[in-house]
């Protein structure tokens, strides 16, 4: 259902370039952050924070560079318009719609959910669900080891170069240690699968199963609903 | 002619070239997730960027999105595989959050994997020199850029912007993506760490054909 909120908010925002649609969906993303997510007082400082660093010059650059005819003032030779000051708003606001709603998602729903999802009720190719699986199951692992070549690379080359090239040379180095561990734990891992029968099937029992709440679906429709009006008159 | 019926016959008749292996799947979830990470955080700095210089600025990092699929293929070398690294490429970010939504995400994903997908079937998979990566490369990054000139708004700038964003997005992709990807493959393939791929025992392998 979260889903089905986040790419019908995705949608809409893309297809309105009006400020009261835009403006709604912000609005509408805000409430049911504030409403759903329990989130700490310090933590929505932070993303609120967060979230003006990276809107608040947006708006302005594109303010400047936005064409427009009605001017209203000038700063430093370049025109300031009332079109691009409405055109850079709505832009903001969808930018805006869109992280936040993002951050919304990935901080509220749990990766085996987004899993079961795929495989139980969007029926997509088993591999391409277990792949999804895998890589998220393993991302943890990644880093941790990337980690550790970075540490171990560090304490070879004590004094860090100011050559380009060998800076670039160093990344690279860095890139394929990285890779050539993978590469590795690709041959690990395909082995343990092989040996525990993992092409023996094409289907796959599925134990974990979602509950979907009334609220939940009535949140979805209401959302879809709302996606096709912004669509049409939006 | 008479080479090219061949190696189409030999992509209708030889199953086991165009089926994914199980390690082909575990290396595309791999390299998606490798990259997941990278571009979830490159996704917030992009827009970063694009606050302070606007398309301009944030064009110059588009070849670190395109990279895993192009290596993903470069390894491997069967059909599907660039459609399907970038499509768990976008699943691994959506779960992750990206600064520009799941549709960016997947539009991106899907744009960069049908371009792939048709020049490597004209190339018959068999084509991994230096120029077809860096013309894979740079002819990733138009079609993209379209959608995302309606998408993100960039099509309200001036003409002259538009095309220095498009100008900078094919250097970024030449630079970023194609480069690297070739340097990177071609250092794994002295390795020897992929052996199980089509890539170790191909004609431009060290490995030679018994690797």
């Amino acid at each position: 259902m979260k889903g089905i909120w986040l790419f019908s908010t995705s949608i809409s925002v893309m297809c309105s370039l009006e400020l009261v649609w835009q403006s709604s969906w912000l609005l509408s993303v805000l409430i049911i952050a504030i409403t759903g997510t329990g989130w700490s007082f310090v933590r929505w400082i932070k993303v609120v924070i967060f979230l003006f660093i990276f809107s608040g010059p947006l708006f302005i650059v594109q303010w400047f560079l936005l064409p427009g005819t009605d001017t209203i003032g000038s700063i430093l030779g370049t025109e300031l318009t009332r079109e691009a000051f409405q055109l850079s708003l709505v832009l903001t606001m969808r930018a805006l719609t869109l992280s936040f709603s993002s951050i919304l998602f990935a901080s509220t729903t749990a990766s085996r959910d987004v899993i079961t999802v795929l495989v139980h009720y969007l029926r997509i190719p088993q591999r391409f669900a277990y792949a999804v699986a895998l890589a998220l199951r393993f991302m943890p692992l990644l880093v941790d080891e990337a980690r550790r070549i970075r540490a171990a690379q560090q304490r070879r080359q004590l004094t860090p170069s100011a050559n380009v090239y060998i800076w670039i040379d160093r990344r690279y180095n860095y890139l394929i240690a990285v890779a050539n561990s993978m590469a590795n734990r690709i041959r690990y891992i395909v082995m343990a699968m092989e040996g525990k029968q993992f092409d023996g099937a094409t289907t796959r029992t599925v134990w974990r199963k979602l509950d979907f709440s009334c609220r939940a679906i009535t949140m979805a429709t209401l959302t879809v609903v709302a996606m096709i009006v912004t669509i049409i008159f939006g | 002619m008479k080479r090219r019926k061949n190696e189409i016959f030999f992509l209708k008749k030889n199953r086991s070239f165009c089926k994914l292996t199980l390690a082909d799947w575990v290396l595309m979830a791999l390299l998606a997730a490798a990259n997941g990470v990278p571009t979830s955080i490159l996704s917030w700095f992009n827009k970063l960027l694009h606050s302070l210089g606007g398309p301009l600025l944030t064009s110059t990092t588009v070849g670190l999105y395109m990279i895993y699929g192009l290596l993903a293929m470069y390894i491997i070398r069967k059909p599907g595989v660039a459609l399907f690294t970038y499509a768990l490429g976008a699943c691994i970010e959506i779960v992750m959050g990206t600064a520009y939504g799941p549709l960016i995400a997947l539009a991106a994903a899907m744009c960069y994997a049908v371009v792939a997908e048709l020049f490597f079937f004209l190339f018959r998979y068999r084509q991994f020199h230096w120029v077809a990566i860096l013309y894979v490369s740079i002819a990733m990054v138009p079609l993209w850029f379209i959608v995302v000139s309606f998408l993100l708004g960039y099509r309200y700038y001036n003409v002259t912007i538009f095309m220095l964003t498009l100008i900078i997005r094919c250097i970024s992709g030449l630079l970023l993506c194609g480069v690297p990807t070739k340097i990177i493959g071609d250092r794994l393939m002295v390795t020897r760490a992929l052996r199980p791929f089509v890539f170790a025992r191909s004609d431009d392998s060290p490995n030679g054909e018994d690797a």
